[in-house]
């Protein structure tokens, strides 16, 4: 997880040129992060193309637009990280 | 290729559904505004037109396997190089190829050539957006005009 951590890290400061030292496990991509769309579609597409996966990102987004619990928590990196890492082990199954 | 229409794709030639690839043709035309003032006495293709050919017939790729429920809009073009000019009357083959359907966007690696030579290369990115009612109708007959297999 922290790689992985590490590896996401990288791509959204690079992306969104956000300094490191700001992306912390808590932080939430958008409300903390203020990550526009299209920097988290560009993020998504370098998740997707390292580790071979497709993140459900318009389903997460109509997660988290629910009133489902926790759902607002989502995009939180260690959450959102958790759910990659979910993806992952499963192509990796 | 017509500029007042902004229409860069004459025709498809190809749409292989189990590549996700498509081959264009598109002709420029011997005179215009456009190579009047780019550049005057000495008209070539503007880089931006090359790269709105390869989102074009992205587009139209992704509509010939999706259909016209999301319209594709682009949001990144990336690796792009222009390699040779392009003078007016050129007749110009562009193919494009999805490598990567995410969730919400595509993305996909286009080249344009004239006569086997690559004249230029992009990858370009679409967000998917829910398609406007009113436009689809359009978007169809736009489809069919450059004969894309629906």
């Amino acid at each position: 997880m922290t790689d992985l951590f590490n590896t996401v890290a990288d791509m959204i400061s690079k992306t969104s040129g956000i300094d490191k030292s700001k992306i912390t496990p808590d932080a939430n991509l958008l409300t903390d992060l203020k990550i526009d769309s299209l920097d988290f579609l560009d993020i998504t597409y370098e998740i997707d193309k390292k580790y071979g996966i497709s993140i459900p990102v318009e389903e997460w987004v109509e997660e988290a637009n629910s009133n489902s619990a926790g759902a607002s928590d989502i995009f939180t990196l260690h959450q959102f990280l958790q759910r990659i890492q979910q993806l992952i082990d499963k192509k990796q199954a | 290729m017509d500029f007042l229409k902004f229409r860069m794709i004459d025709r498809v030639i190809t749409l292989n559904k189990t590549q996700r690839s498509i081959l264009c043709k598109t002709q420029l035309p011997e005179s215009s505004f456009i190579f009047d003032a780019h550049f005057p006495g000495f008209p070539i293709l503007p880089g931006v037109f090359m790269i709105e050919t390869i989102a074009q017939a992205a587009g139209l790729l992704f509509i010939g396997l999706e259909g016209f429920k999301k319209m594709p809009i682009l949001f990144g073009v990336e690796h792009t190089r222009f390699r040779h000019l392009v003078p007016p009357a050129t007749a110009l083959t562009v193919s494009v190829q999805l490598v990567h359907s995410g969730s919400g966007y595509i993305v996909c690696e286009g080249d344009i050539s004239n006569q086997g030579s690559r004249v230029a290369n992009a990858e370009v990115r679409l967000k998917l957006i829910d398609t406007p009612i009113e436009t689809e109708a359009l978007q169809r007959q736009a489809c069919i005009a450059v004969q894309l297999p629906l």
